[in-house]
């Protein structure tokens, strides 16, 4: 039964938040920055020696091509990794919520070949936030969980809720777990807050970076040719495939990483001449925002496009020609196409000087999966667990893991894996959520489309050479942690208020000398000096 | 030889108001209900068109070309909305009756002078309504009762509307002290005359109130965000929100199978699915509606 101690205790420390755990002497105080952002020595990267992708890696960040699933993909693990114990966790999921185990042969599949029960309390992603605090102050987050990677004071909860995992990962360490090991070092530096290793990267690498998305069959049915656009000639493109009679508009929604991409902005931040700079105070930004605001006065923008979030909906459905998406929602787009001619174009964007436009990269990891504090040996059987759940592309474990069994939940197109409709339910359409507890590093390749390989091959191989990630990326800012936000949120809503005509653009310069004023220069000092803790300025 | 004078009538207070000023207001509420009727014709046109249709409208059907029941087959196949369906109901209904229960008695215990602790008690219900615990201490009570995953979570922290007490209690002061003290002397007992006295008479504010709980519970979805984790124990209105509001892509084994892969477009799913949502509570309203002004008045004025 509830006790008033304990029901006031938790409540006030889940009131206050990790603010409280801030207060704690065992984490690290919000203003040692030093601390928070102490180095450390990452993982080893070893790769996993498995099949030979189908195209040439052409760039160190290239991910993984293939047209075709590995026609015998190999066990690569030896009898289960768990110990029989109970497993529980936390996890989110953008799909359908899968039925629970008790319903759920693939699940009950899986317990068996974990050797353990694996009890996960699913949420739905835009749901997760609030499950997140509660399940924090409830302490229900279980053994393995995914992290809400906007918590307030992210670090010192990490050190008091989850378990360092430095002295199993870093280094060599982490060889005895070779899937984990497979995964990039730029992965494992977003798992590192106050000195330690306290979390495992859900590696997405470039697959996560939004770029444009093109509907192919529609631009030859119109005999419009997109090319290689710069600013002018995508404004010219749009023009011509918009038709409201036809609901169809050129674009689902602003454009804004071709048009970044176009105007050379910073990814986020940017170190000049020793200081850094937000791509919001650069003369170029408010040119992209001014045509954006263009765009949405030509009527070439979906017109709920600004307000809304469909875009999905409406690129399949081909009311928009162009969209904003990752490369790794092409999958999503083949799925949900309702055209039998649907293709995808990604046409690679160009500056005013007709070069490549400079691609800014999404954060390499989807997010992070944190395990719950724990002795030395349920600590390295969970990270035996992890392991398991990261076991690379053409294995046999990676084959059940997405796809389940076969028969049941999949048929072989040729050596293609095609999910059935028990399949799309039970394994959560090819992505039941333990991959938000780890993951093998994504892959090019999207079954039964191999001219989507090539097309997200073509591009990748032009703009990988001209990719940026943020300096920031892998830093941790205690003003960025609990008012970055507010602070967004706020900026966020004049860019609409501009491109909707609510707003004048001069206001943007108001708008942004009140969010340095507001915590801006703060934030920058902090990464300031965290940059040069980490030796990296 | 006949006289005819004019004579000009005064215009009354009951002759209401003028032409012109009755047209003005006819406009008004006409423009009111289309912006209100509109929405609901093109939910209900998007959940009975096809495909191609969904496809060249943008994903929003005004008006159907043809009446396609797929969608509403679909999600009537034993699938996730039909399990949801059962579990609204039994929520809604099971959740009313325990409300109305609750409500009543602490309403009729508050209603009479001289309760034992009825000041005490009178304040705690009039500070839930301006305080509310929020939300993590209510996870925390939750859980330590032992109700996570299960469907008392959803019933028994709402159980107890202060609003609604107060709505009752003043009801119940309205019924006049001889009813109750001539039912004493028959040798009725406390719970004999709120059994058989008060409640009969108080079937209009029931009514009222019971609507307000049955609404409630039909349209609440956070605490089963919160508190459920299997999806056999979703209400609909969780489901709503996961595939329509979140945008969640449904498969048809989510559907129970339905029509092997090929689904209705996903945007008439979405709408079936809220019709069925509406559906209950645009039946039950009318039969209650002729107790509301009664139900509403007479426990609002009276303090």
């Amino acid at each position: 039964m509830i006790s008033r101690r304990r029901l006031l205790g938790g409540s006030l420390a889940a009131a206050a938040g990790a603010g409280a755990l801030s207060g704690c002497a065992t984490v690290t105080r919000s203003t040692d920055i030093a601390a928070l952002n102490k180095p450390v020595a990452l993982p080893t990267y070893k790769r996993f020696d498995g099949p030979k992708p189908d195209l040439p890696r052409s760039h160190p960040l290239m991910p993984d091509c293939f047209y075709k699933f590995p026609a015998h993909p190999v066990k690569v693990t030896d009898g289960p990794p768990a110990d029989g114990s109970d497993i529980s966790g936390s996890v989110p999921t953008s799909n359908p919520i899968p039925p629970s185990a008790d319903r759920n042969p693939y699940w009950q599949e899986l317990n068996h070949r974990l050797g353990s029960k694996l009890d996960l309390t699913i949420t739905a992603a835009t749901d997760y936030v609030n499950k997140f605090a509660t399940a924090v102050a409830g302490d229900t987050l279980g053994d393995l969980f995914n992290v809400d990677g906007a918590f307030a004071y992210l670090p010192q909860f990490l050190e008091a809720r989850a378990q360092d995992l430095t002295e199993y990962l870093s280094g060599d360490a982490i060889l005895e777990y070779p899937f984990l090991a497979n995964l990039s070092a730029e992965s494992w530096r977003g798992c590192v807050f106050s000195g330690g290793i306290r979390a495992v990267p859900i590696q997405r690498g470039v697959m996560s970076s939004n770029l444009l998305l093109a509907r192919q069959d529609i631009l030859d049915q119109l005999g419009v040719e997109l090319g290689s656009p710069t600013v002018d000639e995508l404004m010219k493109v749009a023009k011509a495939v918009t038709d409201g009679k036809k609901n169809r508009w050129a674009f689902a929604l602003p454009p804004t990483a071709a048009l970044s991409a176009m105007f050379g902005l910073p990814n986020g931040w940017e170190v000049r001449d020793g200081k850094l700079v937000n791509s919001r105070e650069l003369p170029e930004h408010k040119q992209m925002i001014a045509v954006t605001r263009q765009m949405v006065l030509n009527g070439v923008i979906h017109p709920d496009g600004v307000a809304k979030n469909n875009q999905k909906v409406w690129f399949s459905q081909g009311s928009a020609v162009m969209t904003q998406d990752s490369y790794s929602s092409i999958q999503s787009f083949y799925r949900r196409a309702v055209s039998k001619d649907f293709s995808i174009g990604l046409p690679v964007v160009r500056d005013s000087d007709g070069k490549v436009g400079r691609f800014l990269l999404g954060s390499p990891n989807n997010s992070i999966a944190a395990i719950k504090p724990s002795s030395p040996e349920r600590t390295k059987m969970l990270l035996r667990v992890l392991n398991w759940f990261a076991a690379p592309f053409g294995t046999e474990e990676y084959l059940f893991r997405k796809f389940g069994l076969p028969g049941r939940h999949y048929t072989l197109n040729g050596t293609d894996p095609q999910l059935t409709k028990d399949g799309s339910s039970e394994v959560c359409l090819g992505e039941f959520p333990i991959q938000y507890l780890a993951d093998g590093g994504y892959p090019v390749y999207f079954p039964g489309h191999p001219e989507g390989v090539d097309v997200a091959y073509n591009h990748l191989k032009t703009i990988l050479p001209t990719a940026v990630l943020p300096p920031t990326y892998g830093l941790y800012s205690p003003t960025q942690s609990t008012k970055g936000k507010i602070l967004d949120t706020r900026m966020d809503s004049i860019t609409k208020d501009i491109q909707l005509g609510r707003a004048d653009l001069a206001s943007w310069d108001d708008a942004v000398a009140n969010w340095r004023k507001s915590g801006g220069d703060a934030i920058r000092s902090e990464y300031e000096q965290a940059l040069a803790i980490q030796g990296r300025k | 030889m006949s006289m005819q004078t004019n004579v000009r009538v005064p215009k009354g207070i009951d002759d209401g108001p003028a032409a012109s000023a009755r047209i003005v207001k006819g406009i008004v509420l006409l423009l009111c209900c289309t912006v209100v009727i509109v929405p609901f014709i093109g939910v209900i046109s998007t959940s009975i068109a096809s495909q191609q249709h969904v496809t060249n409208s943008g994903g929003f059907v005004l008006w159907p070309d043809g009446l396609n029941l797929d969608a509403y087959k679909s999600i009537f196949n034993g699938g996730v909305v039909q399990r949801a369906l059962v579990v609204s109901f039994v929520i809604t209904l099971g959740g009313t009756l325990i409300s109305l229960a609750g409500s009543t008695m602490l309403a009729y215990a508050l209603s009479r002078p001289g309760s034992f602790g009825q000041r005490p008690m009178l304040m705690i219900v009039l500070f839930s309504i301006l305080f509310s615990p929020g939300l993590i201490p209510n996870y925390l009570v939750v859980k330590e009762f032992g109700l996570l995953d299960s469907l008392l979570a959803l019933i028994l922290p709402t159980a107890i509307n202060g609003f609604n007490v107060i709505v009752l209690r003043s009801f119940f002061m309205s019924i006049p002290d001889s009813v109750l003290d001539s039912a004493r002397c028959d040798g009725a007992g406390d719970f004999r005359i709120f059994w058989s006295i008060v409640l009969p008479l108080s079937r209009a504010v029931l009514a009222v109130v019971g609507l307000f709980y049955a609404v409630g519970y039909w349209n609440a979805f956070f605490n089963a965000m919160l508190y459920i984790s299997d999806t056999a124990k979703w209400p609909l209105q969780l489901v709503l929100r996961t595939y329509v509001i979140n945008n969640t892509e449904l498969s048809s084994g989510d559907l129970g199978g339905a029509a092997a892969d090929q689904l209705p477009p996903q945007e008439s799913i979405q709408m079936a699915i809220l019709v069925v949502s509406l559906v209950p509570i645009l039946i039950v309203y009318p039969f209650l509606q002729r107790h509301f002004s009664k139900g509403m008045l007479t426990g609002a004025v009276k303090g």
